[in-house]
Parts: C-alpha cells; sequence; structure tokens
C-alpha cells in the first residue's frame, strides 16, 4: 500500500503581499523571504536542523524483529522497505504491533469478510504461529500510511496532513530516502526558533480553553482493567493513548499504544493479564531507574495553561500529548495532541494566496 | 498496647511492623507537632544531612551506623522515604517515631514522592495495600505527607530541599508564605522546590515570548513538573538570600553524591544499590560545627548483617565502622586494596556525640592511591 503524495507546486518564494515585503524588512536575521511564515520552510531545512539517522526495516523481516528495531532506535515508527516490489511498503509502527499481539491472541474471533487480503494472511499466519513479516503488518492499522514529499516541498504541503491523520512524512530526494519529518520534528524546530514566527507565538499565547481544546471526550479505564482490555479498548476506539483512572475518577496515569513495546522487550507476556496499574508502575519504575530520575506519572495542564506551555511540556517529556485537568489528579476534561497543535496554527489556506 | 515511643522504635529498629491503630496515632501526633513548623526549618549544625533512600530500610539502619544513632546525631532527611524499595512502611514508620521522640534532633523535608499521585504507581499503595490488606495506613501516610517541610536552613548558610530551585522563588521569605499543607500541585513554587533539577546545560528555555515571566536560565523538566536550572539562577538566589550553598537529593548519583557550579550546590543520594540493582554508591552529608562538610560515602547494607540488630553496636567501644560497599561479598571488595583501604574508617578514639569524624585519623599507611587519582572524587573535605 504504497500511496505516494506529490505536492502540486511548490509555494511561490517571492512575497505576496506587502505586509510581508514590510516585515521581511523589520526582520533581517531571517534568511531568506521564504521563513517568515513557518510553512514555508523547505523539508530539508527541517532534516538539516534535526540530525536524524534514517531506519529502515526490512519488510521480510517478522513483527518481533521490526519491534525491536523501533526500541533499539527509540523511535515509534519506520518505514518498511519490500524488496520483492523495489518500493516502500508503508510504515511500521506500534500501533501495528498492538494490531498483531491482539490478532494473535484472539483465536476465535470471526474475521470480517470485508478485510483485506493482507489483513486476512496476517491473521492466518499468527494464529498458526507462523513468523508475521513485517511488510503485512505495516499500515494493517491503516492510520500511518506511507507519505512522501520532495526536499524542496515547503511544509505547507505536509501541514494539512499533520492536522489530520497523518503524524509523519518521508522526505526523498535522488538517492532514495533522505529522512522523516513528523509531528515532533516540526513542533521542536518551531518551538527553538519561536521568535521567528509571530503568528505562532501568538496562538501560543492562548489559554487551551480560549481556543475551544478544553474539552473533548476522553476515553479512559480505571486502575483495574487489564492491559489486554485497555489495548483492545484503544483499538477499537481509535486512539493512541487512553486515561487511566483512580476510584475517585482522577486521572493518575497514561497508557499509550507505545507502550507495547515494554511487553515485546523481553518477552514479558504475562504483563498483558495485569491491571493497567500495575503495568505503568513497572513502566514508570524502569524508566525512571534507565534515566536516573522519576518522573509524574500523569502529564497534564490546566485549562488556563497556554499552548504554549503544553507544547513546552510535550517537548521536554518527549510525549505526544498532554491531559488536560480542572485541578492536579483530577478527571480528564480533555486531551491536547500534536494534531491539536497543528490544527491551531496552520492557517485554513487562502487559494488566492498561491 | 500502651504508648510508649522507645517501646515502637525498638520494634520498627527490627523491622517489625506496628499495628494499623498505632499508626493513626502516631501521624495525628506528628501532624499536630509539624503544623507549628513553618515552611521554611531552622537547623543548627552540627547536623548530616539524608538524601533519597526510597524504603531501603537496611541501607537506612547503615546511615545510623554510620552516622550516628538518634539522638546523638542530629539528621535532616531531605524526603523520598518511601516508594521502590520493599520497606517503605517500615522505613517511614521508623523515622515518623524518631521525629516525635526527639522533634528537635530529627527534621523530615517533603520529597516528590511523598505524594498521593506518586505513591500510587511507584509502589508504596501496593506496599500498604499488602501488608495492611487495605489503603487505610496509605491514608495516614499521605495526609502526614501533607505537613511535611518544604526545606531548610542551617545556621543561616546552608539551604537544604528536596528538589531544586523556582522560577517563582526568589527569596526565602517566599516559601515561608506558601500554603503546604495540600497535595503537592503538578505546576507552581511549591511543585518546583520538589521536582526540580539542576542541570549544567538547559536545552529549552521558556523565555519572554511564550509567556509573561521572564523566567531566563529556567527550563521546563523533562520529569513533567518543576524545571531544570543552571548556575546563574543558583548565584543569583545565594546572593539575594545572604547564603552560601544549596544542598538537594532528588537525582541518582552513582558515587553518592555530586558537586555542582562551583561548588555552590550538592546533591546528597542515600539510597545504595538503588533498588537492588544500579549498582551506585551512597553518601551523608555530615556537616560539622563550623559548616565544615564532609560527604561520608558508603555502599549498601551486606546480605549477612540484614538481621543483626544495629543498636548493638556501640560507639564508645570503638567498634569497626567499616563501611560497606557492594561486590558479590564484603570480603571480597574489602580485598581490592584501591577501593577497601581508602574506604575503611576506624574511629581511633570514641565519638563525641554529633561530633565530625576526623578523616585524617584513617589509617592510610599500606594504602597505595590508584594512578587515575580518582580517589579525590571520592572524599571531598570543604570548609566554608
Amino acid at each position: 500500500m504504497n500511496r505516494e503524495y506529490v505536492p502540486a507546486e511548490p509555494a511561490s518564494l517571492a512575497a505576496a503581499t506587502a505586509e510581508e515585503e514590510q516585515d521581511r524588512r523589520s526582520k533581517p536575521e531571517h534568511e531568506g523571504l521564504g521563513s517568515h511564515r513557518w510553512y514555508h520552510v523547505p523539508c530539508a531545512e527541517l532534516l538539516n536542523a534535526a540530525h536524524q539517522s534514517v531506519v529502515v526495516i526490512n519488510g521480510d523481516v517478522p513483527v518481533e524483529s521490526a519491534c525491536e528495531t523501533l526500541i533499539l532506535n527509540g523511535i515509534s515508527s519506520a518505514p518498511v522497505w519490500d524488496k520483492d516490489k523495489n518500493l516502500y511498503a508503508g510504515m511500521f509502527d506500534y500501533r501495528d504491533v498492538v494490531t498483531y499481539v491482539l490478532v494473535g491472541l484472539s483465536k476465535d474471533t470471526p474475521i470480517d469478510a470485508s478485510a483485506s487480503m493482507e489483513f486476512k494472511e496476517l491473521v492466518r499466519l499468527a494464529r498458526s504461529h507462523e513468523p508475521v513479516p513485517a511488510k503485512l503488518a505495516a499500515d494493517i492499522s491503516q492510520r500511518n500510511p506511507f507519505y512522501s514529499v520532495i526536499e524542496q516541498t515547503h511544509l505547507l504541503q505536509v501541514a494539512a496532513l499533520f492536522s489530520s491523520t497523518i503524524h509523519r512524512v518521508a522526505v526523498m530526494n535522488d538517492a532514495g530516502l533522505r529522512g522523516i519529518i513528523s509531528q515532533s520534528t516540526v513542533i521542536q524546530y518551531l518551538y527553538k526558533n519561536i521568535e521567528k514566527f509571530p503568528d505562532v507565538q501568538s496562538v501560543f499565547a492562548k489559554s487551551i480553553k480560549e481556543l475551544g481544546l478544553g474539552t473533548k471526550s476522553v476515553i479512559a479505564v480505571d486502575g483495574t482493567t487489564s492491559v489486554l482490555d485497555a489495548l483492545k479498548l484503544m483499538s477499537k476506539n481509535d486512539v493512541s493513548s487512553l486515561a487511566v483512572l483512580s476510584v475517585t475518577g482522577g486521572i493518575i496515569a497514561n497508557l499509550s499504544m507505545s507502550d507495547i513495546k515494554w511487553v515485546l522487550r523481553s518477552s514479558k507476556f504475562n504483563l498483558l493479564w495485569q491491571t493497567c496499574l500495575q503495568f505503568v508502575g513497572f513502566i514508570d519504575s524502569e524508566q525512571g531507574i534507565m534515566d536516573g530520575r522519576d518522573k509524574l506519572p500523569v502529564f497534564d495542564v490546566l485549562e488556563t495553561s497556554t499552548l504554549g506551555y503544553a507544547v513546552g511540556k510535550m517537548i521536554a517529556t518527549k510525549a505526544h500529548r498532554v491531559w488536560v485537568v480542572e485541578r492536579a489528579a483530577g478527571p480528564p476534561l480533555s486531551v491536547v495532541t500534536l494534531t491539536d497543535v497543528f490544527k491551531q496554527i496552520t492557517p485554513v489556506l487562502d487559494p488566492r494566496e498561491d | 498496647m500502651s504508648w510508649d515511643l522507645d517501646v515502637f522504635i525498638e520494634q520498627l529498629y527490627r523491622k517489625q511492623l506496628l499495628t494499623e491503630n498505632i499508626i493513626k496515632e502516631l501521624c495525628e501526633k506528628t501532624k499536630e507537632l509539624l503544623v507549628r513548623e513553618g515552611n521554611v526549618a531552622q537547623v543548627a549544625a552540627p547536623v548530616t544531612l539524608v538524601g533519597d533512600v526510597h524504603g531501603q530500610f537496611y541501607d537506612v539502619l547503615e546511615i545510623f551506623k554510620i552516622g550516628g544513632w538518634a539522638p546523638s546525631t542530629s539528621y535532616v532527611f531531605l524526603g523520598d522515604y518511601v516508594d521502590r524499595g520493599y520497606y517503605s512502611v517500615e522505613t517511614i514508620t521508623l523515622l515518623v517515631c524518631l521525629k516525635l521522640r526527639w522533634p528537635d534532633r530529627i527534621t523530615l523535608v517533603r520529597g516528590n514522592h511523598e505524594s498521593r499521585a506518586v505513591t500510587q504507581t511507584y509502589g508504596f499503595y501496593a506496599e500498604c495495600l499488602r501488608k495492611y490488606g487495605g489503603p487505610s495506613v496509605w491514608t495516614y501516610f499521605t495526609d502526614l505527607f501533607d505537613y511535611l517541610v518544604l526545606s531548610v536552613v542551617i545556621d543561616n548558610t546552608i539551604f537544604c530541599v528536596h528538589g531544586g530551585l523556582s522560577p517563582s522563588i526568589h527569596t526565602v521569605d517566599q516559601i515561608r508564605v506558601l500554603d503546604r499543607f495540600r497535595e503537592i500541585p503538578h505546576e507552581g513554587a511549591m511543585a518546583d522546590l520538589v521536582w526540580s533539577d539542576p542541570v549544567s546545560t538547559p536545552t529549552y528555555s521558556v523565555a519572554g515570548p511564550l509567556g509573561t515571566d521572564e523566567k531566563g536560565d529556567f527550563a521546563i523538566s523533562p520529569r513533567g513538573a518543576g524545571y531544570i536550572f543552571g548556575k546563574e539562577v543558583t548565584r543569583k538566589f545565594l546572593e539575594v538570600n545572604g547564603l552560601g550553598h544549596i544542598c538537594r537529593a532528588h537525582q541518582l548519583c552513582m558515587e553518592g553524591y555530586q558537586i555542582l557550579f562551583d561548588d555552590m550546590l550538592s546533591t546528597v543520594w542515600s539510597a545504595p544499590n538503588y533498588c537492588y540493582r544500579a549498582g551506585n554508591m551512597a553518601s551523608v552529608l555530615q556537616i560539622g560545627p563550623d559548616l565544615q562538610r564532609y560527604f561520608n560515602v558508603f555502599g549498601p547494607c551486606p546480605d549477612q548483617d540484614r538481621d543483626m540488630h544495629g543498636r548493638d553496636i556501640e560507639f564508645a567501644t570503638g567498634t569497626d565502622l567499616r563501611a560497606r560497599y557492594p561486590g558479590p561479598g564484603a570480603d571480597a571488595a574489602a580485598d581490592d586494596p584501591t577501593v577497601a583501604a581508602f574506604r575503611k574508617k576506624r574511629a581511633s578514639k570514641p565519638m563525641v556525640p554529633g561530633a565530625l569524624r576526623d578523616p585524617f585519623e584513617v589509617d592510610d599507611t599500606d594504602f597505595q592511591p590508584p594512578p587515575e587519582g580518582n580517589i579525590a572524587k571520592i572524599v571531598a573535605q570543604y570548609f566554608l
């Protein structure tokens, strides 16, 4: 499943309005006309700033091995190369691992007749305990397809994607895959260079309540739910994390799809049948020893906190979301994700500006 | 059972749990005591500072063996008494009893783990359930944690706190007016004091354009609460408040302690072989009557000593005060000339209660220093 994203034309480099021209003159330290708006920045510039090494997963290796690659490189997603078809078969991420695990453990659940060929093949292999190749599992969750852009493409093209369900794009050049740009890469770039992007600054200065992000239906489980049930709930509701609640209904922890890596790391499958509270306790404990410091069990902000503060927290903690609460350890009112941030800062595209 | 703190303490030294009702009463009485203490406790030298102990009960006994048993030595504990170790309940019960028995000789500062949110995931809640069959004991202790002081100043010179500094706190007086009698919030001055860390180079600054506060050197912490702060902020805090040094805990130190920012700040860590696997050393900071500072480094209690009643070792008889350290066995490590010889400390004369042990009394005649000269790191002798 290789959906190629071809940009129509790079956005015009010339300043379109008199206002932009004036801004350019008043800020001589900008490195060009294009960088006044964040979405005029070419992709290549972000990759230069990010210093990443490209990790590609061989499509024929089993899912467990692909998961190991993600863990060793500290990433949550990687492109999968299908050498038979000589193309990128898709993106492999932890959500695909969860789907694979749930399928493998669901001996009796009937498969929907409308499911794709790949999915039926995956189910067949998983249930007969045969290794499932990564290229089959990639994109099986249909939430993280392989989108590619070229180096010169401006972020404008990916902005719309990042405001929807796509969280990363592959940047190609003549030699092939140059790198991956994810929502995190862009947000970190913006945050570090915030003084160059006054329009983003003004959005970041507003509170979460003001921006209408303070209420959203959140998926939550109480601490005694088993990890397996929680994963099934996340899969069914198409979310990548959920809130773990105490007996009084306050949020005490967060469970993400990517936490599946702790189960796969040393094949601790018994963790799947523990309660969510025991599982997050185990994860926080291990992480704390690895880092030499413990962290708050849940990352939250108040409705009155600014979006900029929420973004800062997400960057500092390397989390992809923060929960919104009325008071510390209160019930979760909402969740702010990187997708929400992009929705706020990406302008509604005016066709006349191009 | 009649109410006798000395009996309770003797029981606890033998790692015997007290009943739920006694714990309830202990917590009530301690709250009455603590409510009269301000957010910033004033303590006089000589005193010994203890960092995170995290329920490692046997290692807490090691601390008393090395530093002196209460009340002969005055102690300031910098927080993180519970979670992770197997004996959080015994540890905190003991410390609470010692505080009640000798309130002027024991000071308990609040750490980030003295919180309902954190103890529910890091082990204390589960341990209380396991040992008492229900959450009542956890409730008594977490209610008590709301009363612990936030910081200590020793002889108007050394500022002690669990975590670190806050962009909202410029003077010690600002700490005095906080309302501490609550669960630790996730943001604000009280959160910062127990969650912040010093680093040499903050990476993400929360400078001007994003907010109304000019936080300057502070950056949002990867822990999800508090900030990371640098040298300039530390220097300014010391200058503005006429202080000489900040001592805190909160971060694991492989060597048991760490000195930063040209000795303006130090971290003391008192849980050796953290979680029974990190392989780190631990230390306590012994502060002498003239504010001399000495990091007394030690290793974990060896397995064979675990059931020995520590109180039987009396200072007056000049008993072996050999510090322990991790390894296949204490004796094997003792044979290693580079490490063992240097760490062997024998008190040549009876200890005066509260007096600082003079490291130059150490018998090191047959000691060869290692070629890299890393010994300087292990024993740090400072004079203000």
